[in-house]
Order: C-alpha cells, then sequence, then structure tokens
C-alpha cells in the first residue's frame, strides 16, 4: 500500500523493548554512581567484565541454558492460553528424577544420559498437566494450582534426594553421579558442556511446533480466541493439555540437562526459580520463540556481569534485580511508548486517504 | 440562531491507525429529529461516541448551543444535556425499572426508598406518555419496554439532545410504530432526537433530516422530504440496491438436515426449545423468525453442538448428530456462521490467512501435521479474490479489515469448506449495504449449487428475499411454517405470528 516503509511501525515492538532496557540501564548506572565508591570501574566490570576471560564469557552461554528450557516451556503453556507456571516444578522434579536414574540405574555412557533425560521429560510431562486437569474437574484457576503445585513438588523432591539418594556424610547433597550420567565438557577450560546441544535442539524444536506444524496453530489459535476455536471445531481441552504435557517435557529436559551438565551432585535445597526467570525471557521476547534465545543470553550477560561485578567491587549483585524490574514494568505497561505508536497511525492514516482522494475518489468501505 | 448542536472538521483515527471520521462536518436544529445513515463501517457510531464522551476526538470542534465542549467522558455530555440509548442496552437485569431509574443519580441518600422511586418513575413515565411497569425486573420486560426504559432514563436525567443508536434492530414492526409515535411525540415537546438506522424506509418515514455518512466523511444533508428512498441509498454507496433477487425456482431432492422433537432448557431450568420439528432439503433456503431471544439462538447452538440439547434428536445426512463432537459435526459436512463474528467467527489479531484455514487445518498439513504454506497461501489468495476481500495482503491482522470484509472472509472459509449444510446466523448483521448484497448473492449460489441453508436473521426483508419456506419461533415453539416460494410473505403477517398473536393450525400441541 505504501510506497516507503515505516521502519518505526514494522519494528515497534522491537524498538519498544531496546528502549526499555535502554532506560533501565540508565537507571541502574545511575544508582551506581549514587552508591559506589568508584562507579566508572563497576560498571566496566559488569558490562565488560563477563568478556575479559575465556571462562566468563562460557559461563554466560551456560547459564543461558536453564533460561531458555524455562522460557520455551512457558513460551507452549502461555500461548495455549493457560497462565500456568507448573514449568517450575517439572524444572525441579525433572533434576530429582535425572538424579535418580544417574544414581540408582547403572547403563553405559550415552544410553544413561539419554535414559535420565528421557524419564525426566515424561514425569516433567505429566507434572505440568496436573493443573489443567485439577482445573477441569474442580474449577479451581489454574495459575493458583500450578503455584500451589510447584511447592508441593518442590518438597516432594527435596524429600526424595533426602530419603533415598542423600550421601549420608558431609554437606547435605545427594550421592556423586557416575561419569556415565554426566554430560562431559563440550570446550576444555570452561564449564561448558554438550548439553548446550541439547538445548539447541530444544530450540529448533518447539519454533517448528508452535509455527510450523498444525499442533502448533491449533494451540495459538485456542490461546488467542478459544470461543472461535472451539466453534471452528478445534477441541480446545486436548489442544491445551497437549501444550502443557510438551510445555512440561521441555522443563523436565531442562532440569535433567542443568543437573547432569552443571553438577557433580544433587544439592538443590531451595526453590530454584528458574521459571521467573524464564518467564521474564519469554516477555522480552514478545512471545516470539525465535527471540528467545536473544533474550535468554541478554539476561544470563547481566546476571554473570553483576556476580563479576561484586567480586570485584562493594556492590552486591541483586542490583541486577532493579534492572529486571524496571525492565519488565515498562514492557509489560501497555501505555509506554503508546503516543509515539499512535502519531504514527494517524498520520499514516491520514496520509493513505489523501493518496486515495488523489487518484481519484477512492472510498474505504 | 446558533444551532443545537455542531460538529466541524472532527476527525477520529483509532488505534491501529484506522481512520473512522474525517473532517465530518454537520449541524443539527433544535427541535427536529436528525436522521444518521450511512453504510456500516461508515463511521456513524464513532461519530455519535464523539458526541457523547465515550471516544476522545482526534482533532477537530464540537459546539453545543454555539459554546464549543470539549467531553472526557459521558458524564460531562450528559450535563450538557446530551443522552444516548445504545444498541444494547445498558440496564442492570435483576433490578426493577424504577431501580434501574435511578442508578447514578440518587445523590446524599443511602438508603433507598422504593415506593418512592417507582412513584416518581411512574410520574415520569406519565409525564411523557410512555407506559412502563416500574416494579418489574427488567429481566421480565419485553425488548420494547426495555427501550422505553433506557430513554425515559436519560429524559430524567435532563437530555434535550436524544441520540437513538440504530434503536428499532431489535424490535418487532407493531413495537417499531409504537416507538415512532413517542419520537414524534417528544420532538413536539421540545427534544432534539439524532436517529441513527440502516433501515432507509424508517428514516423516510420519521425524520425532518438526513445526514448522509460515506467512507467516514459527511455525504451532505438533506431535507428528508426533498430525497427518495434511493436517492438516499445511492448516496450512501454509490448505487441502488435492490432486494428483490433472482430466485431460480428449485425442487428439493433429499433431506439434508432433520430436528426432531428437540427441547432445551437454560441453567435456570427456564425452556428455551419446547418440543422442535423441522427438516432442510438440499436447494432450499430455509429462514427461521422471531423475536429476539425467542429460542433462535439456544436452536442454532443445539444444532451446532455448542448446547447439548435435554431430549429430542438431531440427523445430519443419516448420522445421528445428537452426541457428536463439533469437529465430527464439522467433518460430517456443516459449516456455521456465528452471529458474534469476533468472538466466534475469528482470531482478532491472527491475519486473514490464517482465520481463512482454521476449520479444516487438518486438509493443510501433511502426514506428520506440517502445515504446507504454499498451499495456505493459494487457498486464502483465491478466496480474497472470489469473495471480494479488501486488504492490503493475506498476511493482514484481520481485525484492521471494516466489518464487512471480517464477515465476507469469514463467510468465504465456512462456504469453502464444502459442507453440504449451512447454518448461518445473522451473516449481514452490522455490515454495510455493499458487502450484504454480495452475500446474499453469494447464499444464492450456495442454494443453486445444492447446498441446505438454515439462516437466522433479525432483518425480516432478509428473510424474506431470500428464504423458500420460512419458520416463526415464538417462546421456543415453531408456531408457523410458511412458504416464501411462490408468493412473499407480508411483513404484517410474519410480525403477527413473532408476537405470538397468531399461532399457525396444527403447529402450537
Amino acid at each position: 500500500m505504501r510506497e516507503k516503509k515505516d521502519y518505526v511501525m514494522k519494528y515497534f515492538s522491537v524498538i519498544r523493548i531496546l528502549s526499555a532496557i535502554v532506560i533501565a540501564l540508565l537507571i541502574i548506572f545511575a544508582i551506581i554512581f549514587f552508591v559506589s565508591e568508584d562507579p566508572l570501574f563497576a560498571i566496566q566490570k559488569m558490562v565488560l567484565g563477563p568478556f575479559e576471560t575465556k571462562r566468563s564469557f562460557f559461563n554466560v552461554l551456560e547459564r543461558a541454558v536453564p533460561l531458555i528450557f524455562s522460557a520455551l516451556a512457558l513460551n507452549i503453556v502461555l500461548r495455549s492460553g493457560v497462565f500456568s507456571i507448573a514449568a517450575d516444578g517439572s524444572f525441579y522434579m525433572g533434576a530429582v528424577v535425572a538424579t535418580a536414574v544417574a544414581i540408582k540405574v547403572q547403563l553405559p555412557n550415552i544410553a544413561h544420559q539419554f535414559v535420565l533425560i528421557v524419564a525426566a521429560g515424561i514425569i516433567g510431562g505429566l507434572i505440568s498437566m496436573l493443573p489443567i486437569i485439577l482445573n477441569k474437574y474442580t474449577k479451581v484457576d489454574a495459575t493458583v494450582l500450578s503455584i500451589m503445585f510447584n511447592s508441593i513438588f518442590y518438597y516432594l523432591g527435596y524429600s526424595i534426594v533426602s530419603e533415598y539418594l542423600l550421601e549420608k556424610s558431609g554437606q547435605w547433597g545427594s550421592a556423586y553421579f557416575p561419569d556415565t550420567a554426566r554430560l562431559g565438557k563440550m570446550i576444555q577450560g570452561t564449564s561448558m558442556h554438550w548439553g548446550f546441544l541439547i538445548m539447541v535442539a530444544a530450540i529448533v524444536l518447539v519454533i517448528f511446533l508452535m509455527e510450523k506444524t498444525s499442533f502448533g496453530y491449533k494451540v495459538r489459535v485456542t490461546g488467542i480466541n478459544p470461543h472461535f476455536a472451539k466453534s471452528a471445531g478445534i477441541k480446545t481441552g486436548s489442544v491445551i493439555l497437549g501444550a502443557a504435557f510438551i510445555s512440561g517435557i521441555v522443563a523436565g529436559v531442562g532440569g535433567a540437562v542443568e543437573m547432569v551438565g552443571m553438577y557433580k551432585r544433587f544439592q538443590w535445597q531451595t526453590q530454584v526459580n528458574y521459571v521467573w526467570d524464564g518467564l521474564m525471557v519469554h516477555m522480552l521476547a514478545n512471545e516470539n520463540p525465535y527471540c528467545i534465545p536473544l533474550t535468554a543470553f541478554f539476561i544470563a550477560f547481566l546476571r554473570i556481569g553483576a556476580e563479576i561485578m561484586s567480586r570485584a567491587t562493594d556492590l552486591d549483585n541483586e542490583i541486577v534485580a532493579f534492572l529486571q524490574c524496571i525492565v519488565i514494568l515498562l514492557v509489560g505497561s501497555e501505555r509506554f511508548l503508546h503516543a509515539l505508536k499512535a502519531r504514527r497511525e494517524q498520520k499514516a492514516a491520514l496520509q493513505q486517504v489523501q493518496a486515495a482522494t488523489v487518484k481519484g475518489g477512492g472510498q474505504n468501505a | 440562531m446558533a444551532p443545537i448542536l455542531e460538529v466541524r472538521n472532527l476527525t477520529k483515527i483509532y488505534e491501529g491507525g484506522v481512520l473512522a471520521n474525517h473532517e465530518i462536518n454537520f449541524s443539527v436544529e433544535e427541535g427536529e429529529i436528525h436522521a444518521l445513515v450511512g453504510e456500516n463501517g461508515a463511521g456513524k457510531s464513532t461519530l455519535m461516541k464523539m458526541l457523547y464522551g465515550m471516544e476522545s476526538v482526534t482533532s477537530g470542534q464540537i459546539f453545543i448551543r454555539g459554546k464549543e465542549v470539549k467531553f472526557a467522558s459521558s458524564k460531562e455530555a450528559i450535563a450538557e444535556g446530551i443522552g444516548m440509548v445504545h444498541q444494547h442496552f445498558m440496564l442492570v437485569d435483576s433490578l426493577t425499572g424504577a431501580e434501574n431509574m435511578m442508578l447514578g443519580i440518587k445523590e446524599s441518600r443511602f438508603l433507598t426508598d422504593k415506593k418512592d422511586d417507582i412513584r416518581v418513575t411512574e410520574e415520569v413515565a406519565a409525564q411523557y406518555n410512555f407506559e412502563i411497569d416500574a416494579a418489574r425486573r427488567v429481566r421480565d420486560m419485553s425488548v420494547g419496554m426495555k427501550q422505553k426504559l433506557e430513554i425515559l432514563k436519560i429524559l430524567y436525567r435532563g437530555a434535550k439532545i436524544l441520540i437513538l443508536d440504530e434503536p428499532t434492530a431489535v424490535l418487532t414492526p407493531q413495537e417499531t410504530e409504537e416507538l415512532f409515535e413517542r419520537l414524534v411525540s417528544l420532538k413536539e415537546k421540545g427534544m432534539t432526537i439524532i436517529f441513527i438506522s440502516h433501515k432507509l424506509k424508517e428514516v423516510k418515514q420519521i425524520s425532518d433530516r438526513i445526514t448522509i455518512l460515506k467512507g467516514g466523511r459527511t455525504g451532505g444533508t438533506y431535507c428528508t422530504a426533498d430525497v427518495t428512498e434511493e436517492e438516499i441509498s445511492r448516496l450512501m454507496v454509490g448505487r441502488v440496491i435492490s432486494n428483490d433477487y433472482d430466485k431460480k425456482p428449485l425442487s428439493p431432492e433429499r433431506e439434508l438436515l432433520r430436528v426432531e422433537d428437540v427441547s432445551y432448557r437454560d441453567k435456570f431450568q427456564v425452556t428455551k426449545l419446547d418440543h422442535v420439528s423441522f427438516t432442510l432439503n438440499d436447494k432450499e433456503i430455509v429462514g427461521i423468525a422471531g423475536v429476539d431471544g425467542n429460542g433462535q439462538s439456544e436452536l442454532i447452538s443445539v444444532i451446532t453442538a455448542e448446547l447439548r440439547m435435554g431430549s429430542g434428536r438431531i440427523v445430519l445426512k443419516d448420522c445421528d448428530i445428537s452426541h457428536a463432537s463439533i469437529g465430527k459435526i464439522r467433518n460430517i459436512g456443516l459449516s456455521y456462521i456465528p452471529e458474534d463474528r469476533m468472538r466466534n467467527g475469528c482470531a482478532a489479531p491472527m491475519s486473514v490467512e490464517e482465520n481463512m484455514i482454521v476449520s479444516n487445518i487438518d486438509t493443510f498439513a501433511s502426514k506428520m501435521k506440517i502445515i504446507d504454506k504454499k498451499k495456505v497461501r493459494e487457498h486464502s489468495r483465491r478466496l480474497i479474490k472470489e469473495f471480494l476481500v479488501k486488504t492490503p495482503s493475506e498476511r493482514q491482522s484481520i481485525k484492521s479489515l471494516s466489518g464487512g470484509n471480517i464477515q465476507k472472509a469469514i463467510v468465504a472459509r465456512e462456504f469453502s469448506a464444502g459442507s453440504d449444510v449451512l447454518i448461518l446466523d445473522q451473516p449481514t448483521r452490522g455490515v454495510d449495504v455493499g458487502a450484504i448484497s454480495f452475500i446474499h448473492s453469494k447464499i444464492l449460489e450456495m442454494r443453486e449449487n445444492g447446498n441446505g441453508i438454515l439462516l437466522v436473521s433479525a432483518d425480516l426483508n432478509e428473510l424474506l428475499s431470500l428464504s423458500d419456506r420460512i419458520l416463526v419461533m415464538h417462546k421456543g415453539k415453531i408456531v408457523a411454517s410458511l412458504d416464501n416460494r411462490t408468493e412473499r410473505v407480508s411483513e404484517e403477517e410474519l410480525g403477527l405470528y413473532m408476537l405470538g398473536i397468531k399461532t399457525q393450525e396444527g403447529m402450537a400441541v
């Protein structure tokens, strides 16, 4: 229609998210200037720290792995229109199941990792279905149910590890994993493990599922307008349940990969809460699975940067929490940069009318 | 003397860059009935919402008695003496008429005095010669009475300018006549009335002057006496619309849908369908007439499996579908155009293309359930062309199209699904005249192709000009089955059946 493409409108959501990040960074820098003795050094550590050594750079990549698994899991279930964060329970239990299979089952290398990841995925999938099923029969809100189940599965997982898998001596934690169960180092001199490749595969699979298949299409239609989906003959109940199951599988696999990739034994004594970071990654990606890796690396970069900064200076790494809050607040708020969009739209609409009139009385019926 | 209401260069651009009004100019004199006509999407509702303070003004000015006003809310518009009766009533169903009258007005007093409220309401009603039962709950009132209550409500709030948004859309012919009498007497009392309508016959009958809106602009103001219906229609669309279609006489050969003794009660145990039976054959259009709320929408919901019937049986092409799922019914061969297109007919933020494949998505996917993008694109481009859907591209989100074009896209999807039975629930409600005649021609085309079509419509003209047979529903029963094939049923006769004044012999058991 228009001869000149309006790039501001085309990339509006990207511009919006980027400006939110810039504003948040500026506020953080301002705070650092207030509280730090040597603000420039602190900022330099935070921004450039992750690039200073090979090890810290790969720290960013491996920190992104659980974020990406959580965000992908949420991407599937949230786009089906159900706000369930059961992925947290699936992630934790995935790690517990992986631990159990790693310690109690003896299998050769590769087969062992394969079995423990598959087991974690299935259990994770089943867990994520629970809030959906209970919601159907009790009409209790699925969000509330999912949060409750997250607590239940955290304590359940914790008890399983304490009862059956515990190493009696020393700090609380499970027995050490055998080498056949661990995902080995992918790059020597870093803690980068082969789970990174599993993550890449998960990204490709989820994008493919959500954007290219009829199942993904049904999930999206159901999420956008369930009444319409129903009257078009889509079985929305099964679609939502299916989405929850697959979401749980992704989260469960994520938990397993994180556990056997990063740790020598199970030591998660608290809820890991990757789901909230995953939620932020999903939001920043504008619900678009293609953008999830990018935003996850960004969040991981900030986390690692803050940790490096707090080691080198007098600042606490919790300062990143500020940044996350501001970014989420701005991205989540509908009116942020709304005027810019409205002005552009009005101008374009008027231009269109003028163009139509010049052509000779075109009408927009 | 300055006109009571004047609008200068009013422009409204909605979010998403939809230009609804473009430099509108018109004025209303005190004490006249001023009709505002235009195709749907011409910007009538937007204009009225701006006058009533419900929508912000992008640019331009509004004057009341020569004084410029800027409304931030409808409260301010009411304070200036503007009142609006919406198409969908703004009444609380569970409260009585009197309580609705007093809502939001009563100051200072914490406790309500029911008797006094009823007395005041009846006084106001008597003053304007409106008959309403102030003590009755709104949910037990007829549509006509609800509308009278709405008008009284705004009069009681001191309105001098009354805006009525398609007030006759929900009324029977008899109720419409009564409303018009009341409006004329209000005019004699010095009220100014702005009357929005699609129905040119009514506009011609009641208004003093007419302002025509076309594509978001003013198409001129005329004295009603100086223009004929045909002229108004031509000014609105640029061509004369005739509702007399050339219908080929066809004789049905086989039965497609049979509804047997179907009853349905809602969750309050109110009988909504009472032993309804009828059949639908191929090559015919069966119209269902009835005043809103007499079981038509329940009948459609039961057939399309959105509701489960209490008792009875529905047979589609020799398959019992009484307990089948929506997906299965669609597979056997039934397509459905829902009444509320934004709620049940499309996924607003998705593209036109994605909206066109939803009901038969599996035919576009390979064995591995991968969507064939090329096939989808070809399919949607063909439909857009065939059904004249005005859109910049098939990837445009469907919500940015006008109502008529959204409906054309939905019709395209449902008609192209290859089903034998088409259920059309208000297929042209809120659609512009151009799109209406196009959709009508497509419906007739489907009839000639051998489809059986069940048409529910509040627009009697539509029913009369399309249907082969007309079933009239009253209180959940079919009270008449009228043959419309050779000779047209008269609108008056239909009205008598719809109101339950007349019942065809042998229909009521």
